[in-house]
């Protein structure tokens, strides 16, 4: 045996020498321990009294390599013993190692599935070179609570000029285009970038060049970048695309590039061109004005330079333009420039939504592991006896619990390779969820950071529930022979265990139910609240016509009118009109109100000094928009085809507006204008209010303007008599009767939109009700399970109680009441984790508290009820136990 | 105690033609056979047999924890034949005390809540369990031992223990199934002196199972041997010995 005690005249070779034997097995060391250190201290003695130094390195070089060889083969012989070993008992327990597979499989593939997202979303560096150092510089007008109003040349012009941390600012800003020369009429959505933009962000083309100086000087040449998936979904990945050409705005647009599949910010893209080839953008008057602002920058800080020295840098020069240029940069306004890391944009909205995703899925993964091993001590509980047997033949204390933590490694790592298989199928699900909340979705696969996890999260789980089970067992070892005749393992100690483990699953349980409860009113109360419009049988369309063929206002006004009169011709159409934006537009809810909104005077009242203008949305639209979309009048009269801007400038509001700016008075006659209009505009009447940018969104102040006032709208949208659907096409052949040329895209139905609009919370609440769900599958069964296992171990107990006069309707309450009173303690507890983690949830839900008492009480009756359900089997059988059998075989 | 004189026509619990019969693969196993017994109040009968005998069936059969194939049993002239499961329950809470071989204390109570169970399986009043609890294990001399868990009593302990457990409802029948077998011969001897005692205080019947004929002999009134099922002999202790 291997000597435990050092004696105290052992020289040091002898101490390097047993500290290395460490590196065998502890089984290994009992039987020959002794007889190596034996051995080594002759081998040892004859070098010291005949060898030289040679002889020493000798023998030490022999004793290394000897134990270094020796040890890693033991040690794998006894893995490959243990695990046939832990094969084979799984074979002999079938049941249970498949639903502890199924278990974990469900629990790690949730997690995985998830962690993919969070690590493509949240986790991986950008994929441009240096992307820490890429930053997005917006513009606020912090006194009207917009937060990106943009900038103008000019002010891009004087970043790029006069900033000392940035080695680049890039500008961006986006528009639609029809395109020509490849089948129909095809509205891109083009983003018009500086000559630099690709360099600034490091991004290499997949096909020909990316943008060069020359290529954004006025009156080049117009070239086209396509976007990865333009160039796939439009041109089937066509490797002679560079070259080709297109028309765009009466131009002839050479290809002289395609992108990599990398993420677009803000919006997906279909084409870039240079700023040079935009026609607003390279207009004399765009360039010359300071104050037309619809740009976005972006920006690279130079190496060594921190975000924080060029947020200062930024806002420094913003502070030196508002005193050089005060008309441009009103005080009320309140503009300021911030700076942030792109990653930071490009991942906000999707950081709490999936944090809070990850952690439901970990909440899933702890339940599973409480479960598995609560399985894995009722187990051990059964091998109780074998491992005494074993023990008392000789195996050591460590060696059982090594045996008994790679039967739970192997039960891990099972369940970790039928959960990539979970969790691949369920990514793209998710990856389509993702992208509704960061353009970064794009990145989500399998990846070897997912895999890892994967591998970690098996191990990991192996190691808790495992080493859990094991601790808990270890006790119970020595007295398995004395006490094994039960073979239940009746200790108090492990019946705590138990109890406190199904206490845990219950209270995890009900902080995910809540999670699902919680989510799922909100999305109920979502689907009901009254929009303001009706969406049945309305169509919606995009019409696109060319810049250069229509380029006043008036042409855009009588094309627009030719439409109109076309579609309401068409069978089935009950009213047509056209928009600027419809209710619910994606775009719009992406974008936001501000996006849509501007300062405005009321005549009669003026300004106090710095003090900041009224702010209010602004809708182009056609007379029968409300009709279309039945959005009721509350007061004054709707607009007609007179209203054509030539005489009286008119506008309608909506009952936000008169509550905002008119709460005491008639807004009928009330006079309005721009803050960069001469004209006054009189309001002539008062509509419903719609929730135009989310269903969450209550209302905002809007003011209705007609077609032929402002930009001409280009959004169609038709009411029909039956399934709008069926009366698509022939609407669309009704625009090109009027210009063959139009682009006719986004088709869709309002319905559609509104559904669309809440597919996010929709799908956190399926994927919360799902892991809810998961969650209360494994807790039943694991509360199902240890109530078979109290059964089967008081079998003795309920004999004794029937003999002396328990009913079995007694014995029945008895086992249900033990159910109970472990749910009730885990939904106390889970209720206490609840009220302190629903907090997180409260940006994410609408018209509904995070401590919705509703929720708490039919989550904790739910779980309850499944507790009962799960151990109504068990207590059934209790109850039906035959007191003499019972006795008997005590 | 109550509920401890006899019955109307004079017997405590009696059998007349009963049989239990249970089938062991094809076989039909006579555990009883055809047994017809009286056993008058206060009376102290010792069932007499070897293994397999069906002296413990006989015993379950009064005790109301199995049913008869054929025949009847009368507790104070309730036949438990004809009883529901709840009636049976009754019973076996109210009117039998039962002491066992093995003790069957529940080993996670102490002496005090297994002696308290039957007084909650009963629904006795609460206020007046303790009171009860008292009373029985004064009766067993156990007093001091209340908050001891059975693991940490000795053999006769338990059954004195498992005796006041059976005494706290105050039943009027004790049924004892080999309630010395676990034990050596001298506690097996207190044991039995505790019976014998209680049956003559309490004026309590007795019914035990037991293979002892010199034991049988010493405490019973009337010995009654049993032999594959059937009933075999009967009469005085001292004129079966």
């Amino acid at each position: 045996m291997t000597p435990t005690t050092p004696a105290p005249n052992i020289s040091l070779s002898q101490r390097v020498f047993r500290a290395l034997l460490r590196a065998l097995p502890a089984d290994f060391r009992a039987n020959f321990g002794h007889e190596m250190e034996g051995v080594f201290a002759e081998q040892k003695r004859d070098v010291d009294e005949r060898g030289g130094p040679l002889d020493f390195l000798r023998l030490w070089w022999e004793t290394l390599s000897g134990i270094f060889h020796t040890a890693p083969r033991e040690h794998w012989d006894i893995l490959k013993q243990d695990c046939s070993y832990a094969c084979r008992m799984m074979r002999k327990n079938a049941g249970f190692a498949t639903i502890a597979v199924l278990t974990l499989a469900l629990g790690i593939g949730a997690n995985t599935a998830i962690f993919s997202v969070v690590h493509a979303v949240l986790l991986r560096p950008l994929p441009y070179p240096q992307g820490q150092q890429l930053v997005f510089i917006r513009q606020q007008a912090q006194r009207e609570g917009i937060d990106d109003i943009g900038f103008s040349a000019h002010e891009i012009q004087d970043d790029r000029e006069q900033n000392r941390t940035l080695s680049g600012v890039a500008e961006y800003h986006n528009m639609s285009f029809i395109l020509f020369g490849h089948g129909d009429p095809d509205r891109v959505r083009a983003a018009v970038v500086s000559a630099n933009y690709f360099d600034l962000f490091g991004v290499k083309p997949l096909l020909g060049r990316t943008f060069l100086p020359d290529d954004d000087t006025l009156g080049a040449p117009p070239v086209l970048i396509l976007s990865y998936d333009y160039w796939k979904t439009n041109f089937g990945s066509d490797p002679g695309i560079v070259g080709k050409t297109f028309e765009m705005n009466d131009k002839v647009h050479t290809v002289v590039g395609v992108l990599p599949p990398v993420p677009q910010y803000p919006v997906e893209s279909d084409v870039y061109m240079p700023t040079a080839a935009c026609p607003f953008r390279s207009s004399k008057t765009f360039i010359e004005n300071r104050d037309l602002r619809m740009m976005e920058a972006f920006g690279r800080v130079k190496p060594g330079v921190t975000i924080g020295e060029a947020r200062a840098d930024l806002a420094t020069i913003s502070d030196r333009l508002k005193s050089e240029y005060p008309k441009s940069y009103p005080e009320q306004m309140g503009y300021a420039a911030v700076t942030s890391p792109l990653r930071e944009e490009l991942t906000h909205d999707a950081r709490p939504t999936l944090l809070i995703l990850l952690a439901a899925a970990g909440f899933v993964l702890l339940i599973a592991c409480a479960n598995v091993a609560n399985l894995t001590l009722a187990r051990t509980s059964r091998r109780e006896r074998e491992l005494a047997v074993r023990t008392a033949l000789g195996a050591g204390r460590g060696r059982l619990l090594r045996q008994l933590l790679t039967e739970s490694l192997i039960l891990a790592l099972m369940g970790g390779l039928l959960a990539l298989v979970f969790a691949s199928n369920s990514l793209q699900l998710l990856a389509d969820f993702a992208a509704r909340l960061t353009p970064r979705a794009h990145e989500i696969r399998m990846d070897t950071g997912a895999l890892l996890f994967t591998l970690a999260a098996a191990l990991g789980t192996s190691l808790v529930f495992g080493t859990l089970a094991a601790l808990v067992s270890r006790a119970n070892l020595t007295s398995g022979l004395k006490e094994g005749t039960s073979g239940a393992g009746t200790g108090r100690r492990k019946n705590r265990v138990r109890g406190a483990l199904i206490i845990s699953q219950i209270a995890f349980s009900f902080v995910l139910l809540i999670g699902a409860g919680l989510m799922l009113r909100s999305l109920q109360k979502l689907l009901t609240v009254d929009a303001g419009f009706s969406s049945q049988r309305v169509l919606a369309m995009r019409t696109t016509f060319s810049f250069s063929k229509y380029a006043s206002r008036d042409q855009l006004t009588v094309v627009g009118n030719k439409v109109l009169d076309h579609v309401q011709a068409v069978p089935g159409v009950l009213s047509a009109s056209l928009s600027s934006v419809y209710p619910l537009e994606h775009e719009a809810i992406v974008a936001g109100a501000s996006a849509f909104s501007g300062p405005f005077r009321i005549e009669g009242r003026d300004l106090n000094p710095g003090e900041a203008p009224p702010v209010t949305g602004q809708k182009v639209v056609s007379p029968e928009y409300f009709q279309t979309l039945g959005i009721p009048l509350r007061a004054g009269r709707l607009l007609t085809d007179a209203d054509d801007g030539k005489h009286l400038s008119v506008a309608l509001i909506n009952e936000a507006a008169q509550r905002q700016f008119w709460p005491h008075e008639d807004p009928i006659g009330k006079r309005v204008k721009g803050e960069n209009s001469t004209e006054w505009t009189t309001v002539v009447g008062v509509v419903g209010d719609v929730r135009d940018f989310g269903l969450e969104h209550p209302a905002t102040a809007e003011f209705y303007v007609p077609q032929g006032e402002a930009a001409s709208p280009n959004t169609l949208l038709v009411r029909t008599a039956a399934d709008p659907a069926s009366v698509a096409s022939a609407v669309a052949s009704a625009v090109h009767e009027v210009d063959s040329q139009a682009a006719v895209t986004h088709v869709l139905t309002l319905e559609q939109a509104r559904s669309e609009s809440t597919a996010a919370p929709r799908v956190i609440a399926s994927l919360l009700a799902i892991f809810g769900a998961l969650a209360l599958l494994i807790a039943g069964a694991g509360i199902g399970g240890i109530m078979a296992l109290t059964v089967s171990q008081r079998v003795k107990e309920i004999g004794v109680r029937m003999t002396l006069g328990a009913q079995p309707s007694a014995i029945l309450r008895m086992i249900l009441s033990q159910s109970l009173l472990l749910a009730a303690a885990g939904v106390a507890i889970g209720a206490l984790g609840a009220l302190a983690l629903t907090g997180l949830f409260r940006s994410l839900l609408f018209q509904v508290a995070p401590t919705d008492p509703i929720t708490f009480i039919v989550v904790a009756l739910v779980l309850i009820a499944c507790a009962l359900l799960a151990s109504f089997l068990p207590a059934r059988r209790a109850a039906s136990i035959d007191p003499i059998v019972a006795l008997r075989n005590e | 105690m109550g509920e401890m004189t006899g019955t109307s026509n004079g017997f405590a619990v009696r059998t007349e033609g009963v049989s239990r019969q249970y089938a062991m693969g094809e076989a039909l196993v006579h555990a009883v056979d055809d047994v017809s017994i009286a056993v008058k109040p206060g009376e102290f009968v010792a069932l007499l047999g070897s293994s397999g005998s069906g002296k413990s069936t006989l015993l379950n059969l009064l005790a109301g924890l199995d049913r008869p194939t054929s025949g009847a049993i009368y507790a104070h002239e309730h036949n438990l034949a004809e009883m529901s499961s709840q009636q049976l329950a009754h019973h076996r809470s109210h009117t039998v005390g039962m002491v066992f071989q093995a003790f069957n204390l529940l080993p996670r109570m102490t002496l005090e809540e297994n002696v308290e169970l039957p007084l909650r399986l009963a629904e006795v009043d609460r206020a007046e369990r303790p009171a009860r609890v008292r009373e029985a294990v004064e009766r067993v001399s156990l007093a001091a031992r209340l908050t001891h868990r059975p693991s940490e009593l000795s053999g006769g302990e338990q059954q004195r223990a498992a005796l006041a457990r059976a005494l706290v409802n105050r039943p009027t029948i004790l049924l004892a199934d080999e309630p010395t077998g676990n034990l050596d011969s001298l506690t097996g001897d207190a044991i039995m002196h505790l019976l014998q005692e209680i049956n003559r205080t309490l004026q309590m019947t007795i019914v035990m199972v037991t293979h002892d004929k010199v034991r049988a002999a010493r405490y019973a009134h009337r010995i009654i041997t049993m032999r594959d099922g059937k009933l075999v002999t009967e009469g005085a202790s001292d004129e079966i010995a």
